[in-house]
């Protein structure tokens, strides 16, 4: 009986002194002052160019994700949807505050005679807190 | 060729995963507490009870009376009715049509969480139990005689249709949904939707409605299971309060009830893990498929299927090795039937993984089901409600909300699991040292659950 109370107490000072060190390493993983971030993306014989790119960005910063693209393709950011259609050869951009976070798929959608095709993942965007 | 492995809906978004320290401070966490409880052995069983109190008798007329039924069973065919008719008639984009996020989200996930807190509530909503009980009712009222199915069940059979249903609907959406370009097209979950209820409604023709619904029906099943671990119960047309959790201890009485939860479990850890630690090794299996000339997506299926069912196997052997361990303690009855006694406890872990996994799924695909899917449920621009503008909000829940809300839901799930194992030990062991040391092995147990859980969590989305 008496060594179960010990254990009882010993995993109670353990457990209270997880929940302190766990606010305060919480508590210092929040950032400061939201960044200007601009991302080039580049699209050519319908894929990525390098593969799809992973970028990662702070909440509430300021983002521009800019397409470079060999075809007439729609820059689609999923979950903020918002789209923008980018001529052959030409170079398009979207900018936006990255409000809501998580992992998002940034697609560009080829266009032949006016109708849009599947979308082709060129990016992931991860928005952390 | 790789395959970009996509939720059925809602594509595009996906939960960060948990932090490091997140991830080691919650199992850290993990291990203090169940080094606690341990310590906290009770001796008397104290969920093994699951005594009744009626509610108010004015509360209990009206939630189980013959018209709420009625109603509720209405209710459900004519949701069933929605689901065929926007799978069919309206357009095949998953997230702008009603019937995928209808039958994936607010009815596979809310239903669930539903039966958590209210109660066995499908069995009212039913569709299928509602026409059965119509048609046997007017069989009754034609022929002056009530209406007997024409076979007995094999109680052998216990639960595995329902468990086989399970695995087969999981397979729609995580396997089959998953290889879609576009997701998981409204018009195959009809033509699902249309199989199934055809299945439904032979096994109720065959046994019996209500012996179909409590075996056969994967949906009664499933939610019915969860519904074990709330407070409230109608019995006997009376509505009332048991304690919670308490109603689980009953549940596993027939077999293929541990393969249900084990089902559950083994279904989300897979999808946790196929977009994860499992891609490479569903990708490798696929290409060498693929290598002795079997088609992209048919490999991709058949290797994604496979290792479902590995994934099943593994949560399945977890459990059996630690059942094997605990028969190691004096006076344990045989392997077969201690597996089995301890099932229930499992109920608590599937939900905390369902909840861990599927959270911020349901609330986010539950914005979208009241706003634009209700007043455009074709996607065709009609606005029934005026809410056909609406977006999700995915600023609605911060991903530092949901990192909590899934390890705390992985922590009161293992605890609670612990709890209920802990009392089925003293009931079958009696002494409470030997239930204590058979408990070590049912910790050992629900530690690799958990830990598990966190770490799929954990695990970056590829």
């Amino acid at each position: 009986m008496q060594s179960r109370k010990i254990t009882a107490v010993l995993a109670l000072v353990v457990a209270a002194a997880a929940v302190v060190l766990f606010i305060a390493l919480n508590d210092s993983s929040d950032s400061n002052g939201a960044e200007d971030r601009s991302f080039d993306l580049e699209f050519a014989d319908g894929k990525a160019v390098g593969g799809a790119q992973d970028i990662s960005v702070t909440q509430d910063d300021h983002v521009t994700v800019t397409l470079h693209t060999d075809e007439p393709a729609e820059l689609h950011i999923h979950g903020y949807e918002l789209s923008k259609e980018v001529d052959r050869g030409a170079t398009g951009s979207i900018k936006f505050t990255a409000d809501a976070t998580g992992e998002f798929e940034v697609e560009a959608h080829p266009i032949a005679h006016g109708e849009e095709g599947d979308g082709v993942e060129i990016a992931t965007l991860q928005v952390n807190p | 060729m790789t395959i970009p492995v996509a939720h059925a809906l809602l594509i595009g978004r996906r939960d960060l995963p948990i932090p490091e320290w997140l991830f080691a401070w919650a199992a850290a966490v993990v291990l203090v507490v169940s080094f606690f409880a341990l310590s906290l052995l009770w001796r008397r069983a104290r969920f093994e009870d699951d005594t009744w109190r009626p509610a108010p008798a004015g509360l209990s007329r009206v939630v189980a009376s013959s018209v709420t039924e009625f109603a509720a069973g209405l209710a459900g065919v004519f949701l069933l009715g929605v689901v065929f008719w926007s799978g069919t008639a309206g357009t095949d984009l998953p997230g702008l049509n009603f019937a995928p996020t209808f039958v994936f989200i607010t009815f596979w996930l809310g239903v669930a969480l539903l039966s958590v807190v209210l109660g066995d509530v499908f069995r009212a909503l039913n569709p299928w139990r509602a026409i059965g009980r119509a048609y046997g009712w007017g069989i009754a009222r034609l022929t002056g005689a009530p209406w007997r199915p024409p076979l007995a069940y094999p109680e052998r059979l216990g639960r595995w249709p329902a468990a086989v249903g399970l695995v087969a609907f999981a397979w729609l959406e995580l396997v089959y949904g998953a290889t879609e370009p576009a997701g998981l097209q409204p018009h195959v979950v009809a033509i699902a939707a249309a199989i199934y209820t055809a299945y439904a409604l032979a096994g109720m023709a065959l046994f019996g409605t209500e012996v179909w619904v409590r075996r056969g029906e994967t949906f009664s099943v499933y939610f019915e299971m969860f519904s074990r671990l709330a407070p409230l119960e109608v019995r006997e047309g009376r509505l009332g309060l048991r304690r919670p959790l308490a109603a689980a201890a009953g549940w596993a009485t027939m077999p293929a009830c541990l393969a249900i939860v084990v089902a559950a479990i083994g279904i989300t850890a897979f999808d946790g893990a196929q977009e994860g630690v499992l891609n490479g090794g569903i990708n490798g299996v696929s290409d060498a498929l693929e290598g002795i000339g079997i088609g992209t997506t048919a490999s991709f299926r058949l290797s994604a299927t496979l290792f479902l069912l590995l994934a099943i196997g593994a949560i399945g052997g977890i459990y059996w090795a630690g059942v094997a361990g605990m028969r190691t303690v004096a006076g344990s009855p045989p392997l077969a039937e201690l597996g089995r006694a301890f099932a229930h406890t499992l109920i608590p872990i599937a939900l905390a993984y369902l909840v861990a996994h599927y959270f911020s799924y349901l609330v986010f695909g539950e914005q979208a089901q009241f706003t634009y899917l209700l007043s455009d449920p074709l996607g065709n621009g009609s606005n029934y409600f005026g809410t056909v503008a609406a977006k999700i909000d995915y600023t609605a829940l911060s991903s530092t909300a949901i990192w909590y809300v899934q390890v705390a839901a992985l922590v009161a799930g293992h605890l609670t699991g612990l709890a209920l194992a802990h009392d089925r030990a003293i009931a079958i062991y009696g002494d409470p040292g030997r239930a204590s040391r058979s408990q070590r092995w049912m910790l050992l147990v629900m530690v690799c659950f958990t830990c598990l859980g966190l770490f799929l969590l954990s695990q970056a989305n590829q």
